[in-house]
This record gives structure tokens, sequence and C-alpha cells, in this order.
């Protein structure tokens, strides 16, 4: 058996305008290349092959897969619905099983009623037999007949799209490991086997044991054993119980974990912005608080006592009225001697600058006038002058109404306090004013800090509502899961061990009644039980050892393939490992030399080891053939880099027979021929013959928007 | 009358203000908050707001006596303003003018209690003088500028203007 796609064409299907000779796709064994720019038909072919095949689509606009009919409209040219009322839009696959050749077309009629559209269904398919073409009319024959392009079980294999290529295969799930197991070992009758022998064991175990009661009912040490057994039996069935639920309860808590490990980076990056940002509005806040606080004191400050910013400018003020104070006090000392005289006229009126009463004291006991330097001998007339100035009467009473003096004294010694301080008014408000600029600066800077990481939040998923209760829950399902998984398997193991325990003590038991002599009858019950048993276990143990070769055959290949793929790559890609879990399933990581997780690669290396899996799942299905079906992939390279796309043209035909792949890293819209290097140095293999296989590039002869958008198709290599 | 009777006599005083005023002084002071707050620049107590049209009016350097038609208002006895350092520094600067509105100090010396109480009333006079200057000119820039004052800094710029101004002078 072996399907090759001879032919897919189009009929006002999408872009694909016009009859379905005009837009029709030549294909042979090898490689196929559909070459296209984004929105030039690549998705939209592969959506042809989905219809056909599985009678679904992939709706761009809703980002899934939905049933054909419901898009029915959408996939019909926009073209032929702006310009016709009457057209039909379709399908046709042509291929070849053996020496079988098969047309099947799906057709959608479309006929204008009114302002909307009437459709119209049809599944047509024809037999060539002997160059006769035979129209298949049943309907289940059909659906044989869709299938042989490429069976169901292999689709998952066999159809693959770029950006859902992760989710393929699955071997970390019981449904997806089983599947894939059964799809390479074809053990299913194995595992019906294997149920028969375990139910034909247990009813072989309940029969010797009723048999052996039965017959020793009278024998207590018997009886005692026989029920000692009983219910270490009962003991391991309902732990093997538990232990599947405990299996279960595994699967289901590592299923979370891995759902919610690709939401914990984002989450725990977005509680750390989250926080980040919190820290930092708290900061401005705080400064914006010391801001204030410095800003609503400023007119405090023009009030200081210390140093009054109000006062600035007038310090000349205070020397100015000292000047005055002096002289008034000068002129009222004048006023007041004045004043004296008139009232005593021998008053001796003593020049300025006159000596003070130590002064004249000095000179009598010197005898000496020191203001002419002359002697003043004691008791003689100048010493008697120099006493008489020294007793002169001192004038005790003003002889003013008022007396403003303290007044004004009080006032020069109050302001003189400012005399230092008004002049460095300036820099100490040009302190206050730069303290006040750093906590703005400071400010700013938090709130650019802020924003940053802000950025970083939102980039990491957060929006502006900035509702933290999910990414919280998704930490706290986390580390719930994780801790799940390791109690899950604390309990298998813990389990397990007690079950070992248990049937180590069945074997006593069951070597105690063998000592015990039975009889014959007796006898040939247990040895249908052990024959049971046996037969039980050596199927049990062939599932096992076909399970764990398939999986190291698999881990072999798989990286034998990934090595091919990744060769010549400067990012060592590490090594494919499979693990086995607690629960059965197996989890795929790619592992660096020293045997650790290698993480952070790019989706490119995660895509390889898809795509590597699927090749050595193919491979291993297949032994050394080639797979024999149709490989169809939709921008399975989009992440990958030109090394990545070589391997895989170097090695995919060794391993799938015909492959159809639509590719846009090979187009270059400024180029001539719409190629970039790398496209040229392909078409050139293909024309050498190094590469098997057809080069198609579709192009838009006009520019149109989507409603319009026409394309059309060069082939390069037929 | 001695010193302390003549400040006594001066602290009595309530200096007035025009009533065109009132509501740029509401609007510039706080009553009972010693801070400023809210959008714009303020002051505390009303005399520290008329303190500072005072020394305003001061640097200005010419007065806008109250005439006998002009609705007024006052508040504060002239002893109860704070601080006192400041009161005293308004008394000095207008004892250094005292010539000028036509009292020596030494003729005080020997004044009847009428002159005395004459002298007072001048002084005050001169105080409202100033301290009306000051508020027109506040009026002024609250009326034309009034974004400046929401610059936590704009009493200050406006001494710090004035007192570049009477530099250059």
């Amino acid at each position: 058996m072996a399907a090759i796609i001879k032919s897919i064409s189009f009929k006002n299907f999408y872009n694909y305008y016009g009859s379905f000779k005009q837009n029709t796709y030549h294909f042979k064994e090898g490689i196929n290349i559909v070459n296209a720019d984004n929105n030039m038909g690549k998705s939209k072919f592969y959506n042809g092959i989905l219809w056909i095949l599985k009678d679904t689509v992939y709706d761009s606009d809703l980002k899934r897969m939905v049933n054909a009919p419901s898009s029915f409209k959408k996939m019909a040219s926009g073209k032929a619905l702006n310009e016709e009322t009457n057209f039909d839009m379709g399908i046709n696959i042509t291929f070849i099983e053996n020496v079988d050749r098969y047309s099947v077309s799906k057709i959608v009629q479309f006929t204008k009623v009114g302002d909307s559209w009437r459709t119209n269904e049809k599944l047509d398919i024809l037999q060539t037999i002997d160059n006769r073409d035979i129209p298949i009319l049943d309907q289940a024959d059909k659906d044989k007949i869709v299938q042989k392009i490429i069976p169901v079980e292999l689709m998952n294999y066999a159809l693959l799209q770029g950006e859902s290529m992760e989710q393929l295969v699955d071997l970390s799930s019981h449904n997806g490991l089983s599947s894939t197991i059964e799809a390479l070992a074809g053990i299913k009758n194995l595992i019906e086997i294997c149920e028969i022998s375990k139910d034909l064991s247990q009813k072989s175990k309940k029969l010797s044991n009723d048999k052996e009661k039965e017959i020793n009912s009278t024998n207590n040490r018997i009886t005692g054993l026989i029920q000692e057994r009983e219910s270490l039996e009962q003991r391991i069935d309902s732990t093997s119980e538990q232990i599947e639920t405990y299996k279960t309860e595994f699967s289901e808590a590592t299923k979370r974990k891995d759902t919610l490990e690709a939401l914990l980076l984002n989450s725990q990056n977005r509680e750390k912005f989250r926080g980040i940002q919190k820290t930092l509005q708290n900061e401005i806040d705080k400064l914006k608080e010391r801001k204030n606080e410095s800003e609503r004191n400023i007119t405090t400050m023009l009030f200081s006592e210390s140093s009054p910013w109000l006062l600035m400018g007038l310090e000349k003020q205070i020397t100015y009225f000292s000047d005055n104070y002096k002289n008034f006090i000068i002129k009222l000392t004048e006023q007041r001697t004045i004043h004296e005289l008139a009232a005593d006229p021998t008053i001796l009126l003593l020049p300025l600058n006159s000596p003070d009463k130590s002064s004249l004291l000095r000179m009598l006991e010197g005898e000496k006038c020191e203001i002419c330097n002359r002697p003043a001998l004691k008791n003689s007339d100048a010493w008697k002058h120099i006493e008489m100035v020294l007793k002169r009467p001192k004038s005790t009473q003003s002889s003013n109404k008022n007396d403003f003096s303290s007044f004004y004294g009080g006032v020069q010694t109050t302001v003189s306090s400012f005399l230092n301080s008004i002049p460095e008014l300036s820099q100490s408000i040009e302190k206050y004013r730069t303290a006040i600029d750093n906590i703005e600066e400071a400010i700013n800077q938090k709130v650019e800090e802020k924003e940053i990481a802000k950025l970083e939040f939102l980039n990491a998923g957060g929006s502006e509502n900035n509702v933290d209760t999910n990414d919280r829950q998704n930490i706290s399902d986390y580390t719930l899961a994780e801790k799940t998984i390791e109690k899950k398997c604390e309990n298998i193991k813990k389990a397990e061990n007690q079950i070992k325990q248990w049937k180590i003590r069945l074997n006593q038991i069951e070597d105690d009644l063998k000592g015990i002599n039975a009889n014959s009858e007796i006898k040939s019950y247990r040895d249908f039980k052990d024959l049971m048993c046996c037969v039980e276990s050596i199927f049990l143990n062939s599932r096992e050892r076909i399970f764990d070769e398939i999986l190291k055959s698999l881990e072999i290949n798989a990286n034998q393939k990934y090595s091919e793929l990744t060769q010549g790559n400067l990012s060592a890609g590490g090594k494919l490992n499979f693990s086995k879990q607690a629960d059965g399933t197996v989890q795929v990581c790619i592992k660096n030399i020293n045997d650790g997780e290698l993480t952070g690669l790019g989706t490119g290396f995660q895509r390889m080891k898809q795509l590597s899996i699927i090749m050595a799942i193919i491979s291993s299905k297949i032994g050394n053939k080639q797979f024999d079906y149709p490989f169809i992939s939709d921008a399975p390279f989009s992440e990958f880099g030109d090394n990545f796309i070589n391997n895989f043209f170097k090695i995919a035909p060794n391993v799938f027979s015909q492959s159809i792949i639509f590719i846009k890293e090979l187009y270059d819209p400024k180029s001539e021929d719409f190629l970039n290097d790398l496209g040229k140095k392909i078409l050139r293999k293909m024309e050498n013959g190094e590469i098997p296989g057809t080069f198609y590039v579709n192009v838009i002869e006009e520019r149109a928007d989507t409603t319009n958008l026409v394309t059309k198709n060069k082939c390069y290599k037929g | 009358m001695d010193g302390s009777q003549l400040r006594d006599l001066i602290g009595q005083k309530r200096p007035r203000y025009r009533m065109q005023y009132r509501a740029l002084i509401e609007a510039i002071s706080n009553k009972g908050d010693s801070t400023g707050k809210g959008d714009f620049s303020s002051f505390g107590a009303f005399y520290q707001t008329y303190m500072y049209a005072f020394i305003i009016g001061y640097k200005l350097g010419i007065p806008k006596y109250i005439q006998g038609n002009d609705k007024t208002d006052d508040f504060f006895v002239f002893s109860n303003w704070k601080p006192t350092s400041i009161r005293d520094y308004i008394i000095m600067l207008l004892l250094n003018k005292s010539e000028k509105f036509g009292f020596k100090w030494i003729e005080l010396e020997n004044a009847s209690e009428d002159t005395i109480n004459t002298f007072v009333t001048e002084l005050i006079r001169q105080m409202e003088g100033y301290a009306n200057a000051g508020f027109e000119y506040l009026q002024n820039k609250w009326d034309n500028e009034n974004m400046k004052f929401r610059n936590p800094f704009v009493f200050v710029n406006f001494i710090e203007e004035l007192s570049k101004s009477q530099f250059s002078q």
C-alpha cells in the first residue's frame, strides 16, 4: 500500500479564482514545494486538504479549526462572490494507491438568492480502472477511498501545521502515548490478551481458593492460611486500584503543571514586575510627600526666626538703623548736657575724648596730667583741677519728657541678630531649591523605573487594570501541582513496596500450603491457577518489554533524526531524553552534554524536537522503507534557520516517499523569480536531480485587497 | 513716656488693609493652618500675609496710603504678630523712614503725648501704605500672572525679583 498524490486543483477556492485547470499543481514522489509569501494561499491550500480529509478548515479569524460547512462563504473566492451569481467552489485531489488511480472532488455549488447565497456540497469520487473512470456512489466506499490518501490513525503524523506542531505528538498523556505505541507496534491484540489472561488468572485463583476451603474446612491451619491469603489478595487488589487512582491523579497534576508551566514564567514575571511597580510607587509617594512637605515649608521659611527669607536684601537697613540710633544717643547726650549746664553753670564741660574715671584716678595717683603731659604735684592747682573734674556732679535724671532710647535699643538688639544671617539668605534659598530639585529628580527617576517595570509587566501579558489574583492563583496552583506530583509519586512507590511485601508473604503462604499434604484434586486446581498466573505474567511482561523497547528505539531514532536536522548548526541542540514517569507516561526533554536539562532553546529547536519524534515514529513504523503516505506540512519552518531547512530537505526524502511543503522561507518579493538565495539553491538541486520533486511559486499578478485577491502559480520544476 | 509705653502704644494698633484685597488675602492665606496647601502656595495667618505685603511694598518704595473713603478691614493687634523678631524688623524699617514722614527721634524725646500718638498713628499709616502697595502688586500678579502662584517658590521669587531690581538700581 502506497498513496502518492498526483495533483491538487482548486476552483474558486479562497484566492484560487478560476477553474480547476487554471489552478492545478502536479506533484511527484519526493519533495513538492509550494513557495509563497504571506497571504498568497499557503494555509488556504492546506485548508483544501483538510477539507477533503477531515471536513474541517482552519479559520484564521477565529484562530481555530471549524467545520468546513460553517465556513463555506469564507472559503469561496472573493472575486467569484463579487462577480458571479452562480458558481462552483471546490478542490480536486488525484492520487494513486498501488496501481489504482482515484480522483476525489469536493464541490460546493453557490447560488445567489436575494442578498444571500444558497450552497450545496457534494463529494465526487472516480476510480480509474483500465483507463475507464468509474464513479463511486456508496458513501461508505467513498469514505474508505478518502482514507486511502492518509489513514486516520496516521493523520497526526502526516498532517503538520507549524503553529500546532507542539501538540501533535504528546507522549506525556496516557492517550497520546498509547495511540503512538499502538500506531508503531500494533499491539492491540496483545493488550486484549493481557486483559483476558488477567481475568483468567483471577478466576482460577478464586476457583482454587474455594476448592481448598471446601476440602480443608476442618483444618484450622489451612483455613487460617487461606483466609490470610484471601485477605492479602484483597488488599493487593484494592491497593493496586489505589495505585491506579494515584497514577490518574499524578497524570492530572502533571498535565495541570504542564499547562501552568507555560503561564508560570509570565505569571512570575508579572508578579515580580507588579511588586517592583508597587515598591516604586511607595517610594514615589514618600518622595512626593517629602517634596510637598518641603514646598509647604517655603512660606514658613519666609518667617523663620533664625534666617527669614522675607528679609532678603534688607541687611543695609540694620546698619542704617544702627547709625540713626548712635546719632540719636549723641544728640540725646548733648541735649542733656546743655540742660544740665543751664541748671548749674559751674559744671565743667569736658571736651570730646575726655579721660574717664579710672584715667583721672591714675593721673591723681601719678601726679601727672596725661592730657597735657605735665606734672601735677599733689595739692598743686593742676592736681586739684584733676580732682575737681573727677568729683564733678553727675546728672541722674533725664531732663526730657520722654525716654525712648530703650525702645530703639531693644529694636536694635532684636534686628542685630539678623546682621549675619540676611547676607546668607540667597544661599540658603538656593540650597533649599536644590534639595527640592533633587527630590524631583529622584521622583522622575523612580517614575521612569516604574514605567520600565510597567512595560515589562505588559510584555509579560499584564493588563492595565492589573488584576493580580490570576497570577497568584497560577503560581499557587503550580506549586500545588508540583507537590501533588511529588506526593503521588511517593504514594505510588509506598503502595508498590507494600504490595511487594504482601506478595512475599503470599509466596510464603503458598509454600506453606504446598508443604501440607494435599489431595490430587486440590493439586490440579493449584496447578491450573499457577499456570494462569504464569500466562498473565508472560503477557504482561511482554507488553512491558515491547513498550520499553519501542520507546528505547524511538529515543535512538528520534535522536538520530534530531542530530541530522540540527547538523551544522552553530548552537548545540543537546540530546533528546525520554524518561518514563511514575504514571507510565513519557516526558521528552532536551538534555545537554552534562545530562542537565537544556532550557532556553528557541522555538526552532522545540519544533525540530517534535519533527524528529514524528520522523522517528514514522521511521520506526516503516522500518527501512519510506513512509507510504504523503507528508503534508504548512509553514513547518517558520521558526527555522537556513541550516535546518537545508537539513530537512536532505533527510526528508529518506523518510517520506512524498512530502508537500508550503513554505515562505524561500520567497523574495524583490527578486525577479521571487526566490531568495536559499530558494535558488534548492531549485538548482532539484533541477540537477539531487532533490527529487516539484517546485511551485505562488504569485499575485494584480494587487488587490483580500476580497479580490487572485493567486496564480508558476511551476519552476514540474 | 518711656520706651516700653511707646512699644505698647504701637502694639495696640490694628493695621488696616483695603477691603478690595480681602479676597486675595483669603486666597493666599490659610487661617488656622501654618502651612500652605492646595493648588496654590499660601501663607498661614493673615498677619503673615500682611507682613509679606508690607515687605513687598517697602521694597517697591512708594506707599499707597489708605484714603478716608476707602473701605478697610483689620485683624489682630500688632503686638500679637509673630515672629516678634520680624515684627521688630518692620518697626525698624519704619523708624528708618520716620524723618521722611516728619518725625525726628530726638524731637520725640520732648514731644507731648498727643504728638507721640500722632507719631504712632503716622507710623501705622506708613505701615498700611507699604502693605497696601504690596497688596496692589500681589493683586496685579494674581490677576495677570496667576499661574505663577502654582509655583511653590512664588513668594520667594517676588522677593528675589524685587531685591535684584533694588540692587540694580
